[in-house]
């Protein structure tokens, strides 16, 4: 018999402490990244914490905490050839359990490219949801509308019909992490199909699509404040300083009658006060944190 | 009117290149097992092998992820020297080819490396002999025609 669940909250942030896995930040840099994870995880009452940028010295830091006793921290650190993940989960395990992360990448012509880690989640009522967290190459390194872009896209593709084709019924799938490309760019809008128009994904017959609710999130959403605009702030950009690299993103069973349903209302950027000032000033810190919310209908 | 030929054409391009993509996988395969066959004293044979398995409850075992017995390609180790009719077979990684060859993608431990051209399968190959698991295995496979001699 199912268990009645609480919703749930994932969340995606992108750290800046150690790009690459490799440490780079003071202790005064560590202790606000500290204080953003008791943030997010109590004030935002986040049950699965994505980090990026976080090194293995870094997981150390966060496993010695006070405080984060009723949390586990898996961490996603490894290198494999040239290709390093720089990632690390922290979950309640009284309301789910996760599998021991899957590192996926590509190679074309010498260049290997990381496109993923895949996670098992399961749930207290036994459901499954499947994650797929990505950090892709920066645009320094890799530039916009650069064919291996393309490819980044094409091969998560791949990643989610896997899953698809290997489940018997309509499979929870999230996808969250920092693309370094917008919800509008053709890797994450065509070549991964993350659609902006829900009614069309509900509707497909083939249910392959995914939504991405990160369309909603490209502009200023306080047009008095003008605070921000996107989860990525760039202060050399031309025409303009924020992007909405960091997005979370869902397969169509999330947006069906029963079971499991993304609540868009409580799925966004998170601003939390004080922070958005240290990201637009000089800082060690450049991007916002990401969440989405589900909630189990009856 | 839809061109019927020139479609017919780019089907009779797309089985060439297939065709040559296929050659070239497996002369990586043949370069592989000539390096192994030297190193083990002919003790080890990898080949691309058709595998059945038996449901399984980790829902991100390789790509298997429902309770059906599925039938899928993988990488599995021989010993030749085996000194009975049939070796046994070590599993070292899943496999699956794309109908024109590339991509093809390897599966072992927490790894999954998508191969695009002939230098990234000869890569990926040498990741999955680095293994620990894959190493164990094939030193088993390696042990077994000596405790048998």
């Amino acid at each position: 018999m199912n268990r009645v669940v609480e919703p749930l909250a994932f969340a995606w942030w992108n750290t800046s402490l150690s790009p690459l896995a490799k440490s780079r930040a003071s202790d005064e840099d560590k202790q606000i990244v500290i204080e953003m994870i008791y943030c997010l995880l109590f004030d935002c009452a986040v049950d699965f914490l994505a980090l990026g940028e976080i090194s293995k010295d870094d997981v150390t830091l966060l496993r010695s905490l006070d405080g984060l006793e009723g949390y586990r921290i898996e961490s996603g650190v490894s290198q494999s050839g040239k290709v390093i993940s720089d990632t690390c989960f922290i979950y309640r395990p009284d309301r789910l359990q996760i599998s021991t992360p899957i590192d996926i990448d590509y190679a074309r012509g010498g260049k290997r490219m990381k496109i993923a880690q895949k996670i098992g989640v399961q749930l207290i009522d036994g459901t499954w949801f499947y994650l797929l967290v990505s950090h892709w190459q920066s645009r320094r390194y890799c530039p916009e509308s650069d064919a291996d872009r393309h490819l980044l896209g094409i091969r998560l593709r791949d990643a989610v019909d896997d899953i698809i084709d290997n489940s018997e019924s309509a499979p929870y799938i999230i996808l969250l992490g920092d693309y370094n490309d917008e919800p509008f760019d053709v890797p994450l809008s065509r070549q991964l199909m993350a659609a902006r128009d829900k009614a069309w994904v509900i509707k497909q017959r083939k249910k392959q699509l995914l939504y991405n609710p990160f369309w909603r999130h490209l502009s200023y959403p306080n047009l008095q404040a003008l605070d921000y605009a996107g989860t990525y702030y760039y202060k050399k950009g031309s025409t303009t300083k924020w992007h909405t690299f960091d997005q979370i993103m869902v397969s169509s069973a999330f947006l069906g009658e029963i079971g499991w349903a993304l609540n868009e209302a409580s799925t966004g950027i998170i601003d939390i006060p004080g922070y958005l000032q240290m990201v637009k000033n000089k800082s060690i810190f450049d991007h916002l944190p990401v969440i989405a919310t589900f909630a189990r209908k009856p | 009117m839809v061109d019927f030929i020139a479609a017919f054409n780019k089907g009779l391009d797309a089985a060439q290149i297939a065709e040559k993509n296929k050659r070239e996988i497996n002369s990586v395969f043949d370069e592989l097992n000539k390096q192994l066959a030297n190193a083990t004293k002919g003790n080890v044979n990898i080949q691309i092998r058709e595998c059945e398995k038996a449901p399984d409850f980790n829902p991100l075992g390789g790509s298997r992820i429902d309770f059906r017995n599925i039938k899928y390609q993988a990488i599995c180790a021989i010993n030749p020297l085996f000194p009975f009719p049939v070796s046994p077979t070590k599993e070292i990684a899943t496999w699956s080819q794309d109908r024109t060859g590339y991509p093809c993608k390897i599966s072992f431990g927490t790894k999954e490396h998508y191969c695009e051209d002939k230098v990234a399968l000869e890569n990926a190959l040498a990741l999955m002999l680095q293994d620990p698991i894959v190493g164990e295995n094939l030193a088993e496979l390696m042990a077994m025609s000596k405790a048998s001699a």
